[in-house]
């Protein structure tokens, strides 16, 4: 079941969460995976930010005392009580375990106050300058919007006429553009008549979404779904998970809402893939949920099935997966305003990996596979010895 | 320029960067899960002074000299599942949170034991025993506790582990090394016997330390490693119920049980504390509770398939003659049973205990160690109690005669019986429950004071008190010993010693 874990605007402000805040047991169960599952003690924690600063500050349960003392006027905003709020990856992981032990909700409430901390002190200086560029040019990066689509091969035709619109999001388009390029290279091998936005894509307002700005969200959300609907598409592909999850959560924003249906390409391939035969791939590798696919929209079987249909392809999962996987580092905002930490964090997904074995990584997003990309150790990225790509790049290669 | 603070800086020097005095670190450990249910928490406003995270028993030891010589107090915790507010800095000082010390530092499989520093959780240490088919009594908390601070605290099995045959956790401790109030590192079991030097049996050197640090809530010392008796895990295993509709017949039943040695666990359990654990409405809570027998036997039955057989035999006899009916081990609950046998506590067993309190909330009224002979007495005077208070005898308010529950612990062997756990339930949220838990506490002892039994109870103002006023000359005495090991009383003070 996924979990409605980003970004809550059910109850619209944070005094609104006090019951739930005094309702926490301090059980702990956020911290780990499930017990039940636990092989290797040392891959059992799931919080980054508590792991790598240990006080209990940094875990979803003081998080929660941190909004009650908001709450009651014993705290105010420092750069220390921002340094705490902003180290949260928004993985999901706490929401997930206490969402099904004792309903508290600890991300909600942590989104909450990132609302509240951009209304009364104003964003970090990186989400700042994220919401400028998105802003301005529509992507976090400060990248020129003409080229957003620069990635798009001529020899890929797409259809003005089809009713299925790829949405590609600012990462595969500025950033991780093989994962772009694969996606539409493989529709065209299947078939599939697709169109994609253009200049009208903009950033889904993600980025902002998770540092708690909404009212700059909102915006560029809102802009994506009205063209969308103009277009009267039927449904939208995503490549980027936290893309369609925030179309996902519109019907929150009172904004316009999506009038056609939203489908990850991971779930959308799956059955196209189960009628062909793939090139084989003698290789073994692992796979990554990414935080928003999994736990966030409940999407663990389809990459493995597409995997596992590539002859010669051997999947091993690492101990922290599907439910219980570890968090790239770079949600939340984290990426941009702490990298350092957000490294850390993805090095140690990378030592689970190196625990079984594999060189090569897998996963399904591609701001996870830019964040664990750059934890790779540039001797050992230069000799191609570890390797993190999409899947989409991998099914590019066998689909004939 | 801000004033010289010489703790920090010492502490600082210490442990770095694993040393805070931010308010916002130091905030959040300010409460646990009954502080709103037992204080108002906007009354308390005490805060620790600085938060460490120390690694080793070196750094606990220069902690506690740091405090000693600048009588700053020192308030500890492992791991905070604690429902009583008993690691809150109510008088400032220094806060040692010990997660950071999470080694398991042996498993020795010829003596059947572990060795842990106070951070390695039952969840962790089961994790490891089980892949060498070895446990230690689990209780019925979240397995994200610690080991340490759970048996300190005795480390109640609940409704899991093999308390009547292997005892409560604290029964399975061979040893534990403490750093004392004067920063003395003290080893306690075979291991203080300098001639042997390792932890495998409680008792060495007399006179015998061995209980200095149980119940004392820190104010004897730092527990900075614990070695546990392991025990092995049976082949066979089984879990019986058997429903009664009277406490005197549950009683003779349980009573014969115990007393032939014949299971490894048994447990009674009256009222709805089952229904509790296993809804997560109040609906269904209310019909499961309406649907099931009053009270019930609750056992495991374990050990090789012969034995096993034997015991199923002669149970089923008793419950025969006892006008008892067992209920087969149909129900999925009893999975969790069966994964805390395994040794893990923090499955599907904790699910229940958090779904408990999530669609109740639950709050005991006392839970006193009593004699077997007594139980009857003392479940009629808690149902006394109950009926005639005007909220939980409403039958539309409270359903009195449903909502409430007693579970009956008996001990190693069973010839005495620890803990009559009984428990009323309510919203912790409402905040009416902190108001009405203190009026049947008030009318459940006056109905116990009648058949004579008398005890002091569970509530107390946690966090602005002190665990209630201990008396007589056991406490005279112990407050000698306190003294000679903390003149200043700088270890957690305002809990046993003010
Ligand atoms: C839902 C639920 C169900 C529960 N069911 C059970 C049950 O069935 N059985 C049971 O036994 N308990 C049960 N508990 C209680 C819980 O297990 C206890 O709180 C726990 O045993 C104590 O651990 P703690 O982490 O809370 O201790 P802490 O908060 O770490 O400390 C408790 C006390 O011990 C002291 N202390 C801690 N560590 C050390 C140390 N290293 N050296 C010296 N002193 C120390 C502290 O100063 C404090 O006074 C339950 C709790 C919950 C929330
Ligand atoms: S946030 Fe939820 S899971 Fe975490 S300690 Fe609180 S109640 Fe337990
Ligand atoms: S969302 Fe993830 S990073 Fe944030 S508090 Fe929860 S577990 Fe930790």
């Amino acid at each position: 079941m996924p979990i409605e874990f980003c970004w809550p605007m059910e109850r619209r402000s944070l005094e609104d969460y006090y019951e739930m805040i005094l309702r926490c047991a301090k059980c702990e169960f956020c911290k780990n995976v499930f017990i039940s599952n636990t092989e290797h003690w040392q891959f059992a924690k799931q919080c980054p930010p508590g792991e790598r600063f240990g006080f209990a500050a940094y875990y979803a349960t003081g998080r929660i005392e941190i909004a009650r003392g908001l709450l009651e006027g014993e705290l105010k905003w420092t750069d220390k009580l921002l340094h705490i709020l902003y180290t949260c990856t928004t993985c999901g992981a706490c929401e997930h375990w206490c969402s099904i032990f004792r309903e508290v909700y600890p991300l909600k409430i942590i989104m909450e106050m990132r609302i509240k901390a951009v209304k009364e002190v104003g964003p970090l200086p990186a989400h700042k300058r994220l919401m400028e560029n998105i802003v301005k040019y529509h992507n976090p990066y400060g990248e020129s919007h003409e080229q957003r689509f620069e990635w798009l091969p001529s020899t890929v035709k797409t259809s003005g006429e089809s009713s299925l619109v790829y949405f590609a999001g600012c990462s595969s388009s500025y950033r991780q553009q093989q994962i772009a390029r694969s996606t539409v290279n493989i529709l065209s091998k299947l078939g599939v008549k697709f169109n994609v936005l253009g200049g009208e894509e903009w950033c889904c307002g993600a980025p902002l979404f998770e540092v708690g700005l909404v009212d700059e969200a909102k915006k560029t959300l809102e802009h994506n779904i009205k063209t969308l609907n103009k277009m009267k598409v039927e449904k939208v592909v995503f490549t980027c998970p936290a893309c369609m999850y925030t179309f996902k959560e519109a019907s929150k924003y009172e904004i316009e809402e999506p009038k056609f249906e939203l489908q990850h390409i991971t779930d959308f391939l799956l059955p196209k893939l189960e009628k062909i035969k793939m090139k084989g791939l003698n290789e073994k590798l692992t796979y990554h949920d990414p935080c928003r696919l999994g736990r966030g929209l409940g999407i663990y079987e389809q990459p493995r099935k597409i995997l596992k249909l590539i002859p010669g392809l051997e999947l091993v999962e690492m101990p922290r997966h599907m439910e219980d996987s570890w968090c790239c580092g770079g949600g939340g905002g984290v990426l941009a305003q702490y990298p350092d930490f957000a490294l850390w964090t993805a090095s140690q997904r990378l030592e689970e990996m190196k625990f079984v074995g594999v060189k090569k990584l897998v996963t399904s997003c591609p701001a996870c596979k830019t964040t664990l990309s750059l934890a790779i150790p540039p001797r050992l990225r230069r000799a191609r010895e570890i390797q993190v790509v999409d899947v989409m790049e991998l099914l590019s290669k066998v689909i004939p | 320029m801000g004033e010289k603070d010489p703790v920090y800086e010492e502490l600082v020097n210490i442990l770095g960067d694993r040393v805070s005095k931010d308010p916002e670190i130091r905030w959040t450990y300010t409460r646990d899960l009954e502080g709103p249910l037992t204080t108002d928490l906007k009354r308390l406003r005490r805060l620790p002074d600085y938060v460490v995270l120390p690694e080793t028993t070196e750094e606990v030891q220069k902690i506690v000299l740091i405090a000693r010589n600048y009588k700053v107090p020192i308030t500890l915790e492992s791991t905070r599942i604690s429902v009583k507010g008993l690691a809150v800095a109510i008088r400032g000082g220094i806060f040692i949170d010990l997660r950071r010390m999470n080694r398991i530092l042996e498993i020795d499989e010829e003596n059947m034991t572990a060795t842990v520093q106070p951070g390695v959780t039952i969840a962790q240490l089961s994790c490891e025993l089980q892949k060498r088919n070895m446990l230690i009594p689990v209780p019925g908390t979240p397995a994200t506790v610690s080991v340490v601070s759970n048996y300190l605290g005795c480390g109640w099995p609940g409704g899991k582990a093999r308390m009547l045959s292997i005892g409560l956790g604290y029964r399975s401790v061979v040893g534990v090394e403490m750093v004392l109030p004067d920063g003395t590192i003290l080893n306690t079991g075979s291991k203080s016997d300098v001639f042997i030097g390792k932890d495998f049996w409680p008792h060495g050197m007399g006179p015998d330390l061995f209980l200095l640090p149980y119940k004392a809530y820190g104010a004897f010392g730092i527990i900075t490693k614990m070695t546990v008796k392991c025990t092995p895990i049976e082949k066979e295993l089984k879990v019986f119920w058997i429903a009664y509709d009277n406490i005197d017949s549950a009683m003779e039943a349980h009573n014969r049980i115990v007393r032939l040695d014949l299971v490894p666990n048994l447990h009674l359990y009256a009222g709805d504390k089952y229904a509790g654990y296993a809804n997560d409405t109040l609906e269904s809570h209310d019909r499961m509770n309406r649907a099931q027998p009053e009270f019930q036997i609750i056992l495991t039955l374990a050990g090789t398939k012969r034995q096993v057989e034997y015991q199923e035999k002669v149970i089923r006899k008793i419950a025969k003659e006892t006008g008892g009916r067992i209920i087969v081990d149909k129900l999925p609950i009893y999975q969790s049973f069966i994964d805390s046998h395994l040794g893990m506590a923090g499955s599907f067993g904790a699910v229940w205990s958090m779904r408990y309190y999530t669609s109740r909330g639950g709050s005991w009224t006392s839970t006193p160690t009593l004699p077997v002979d007594k139980i009857p007495d003392n479940w009629k005077a808690f149902s006394r109690a109950i009926l005639k208070d005007p909220d939980y005898g409403d039958p539309n308010f409270g359903r009195g005669e449903f909502w409430r529950s007693i579970i009956v612990y008996p001990v190693e062997g069973g010839h005495y019986v620890w803990g009559v756990e009984k428990g009323v339930d309510l919203f912790i949220q409402d905040p009416k429950c902190r108001e009405m838990l203190l009026r049947l506490h008030k009318a459940n002892l006056e109905e116990q004071a009648k058949v004579g039994i008398s005890d002091p109870g569970f509530i107390k103002d946690w966090y602005t008190g002190s665990l209630g006023k201990p008396f007589g000359v056991h406490f005279e005495v112990s407050k000698k010993f306190k003294k000679t090991l903390d003149p200043d009383n700088v270890m957690q003070p305002g809990y046993i010693y003010p």
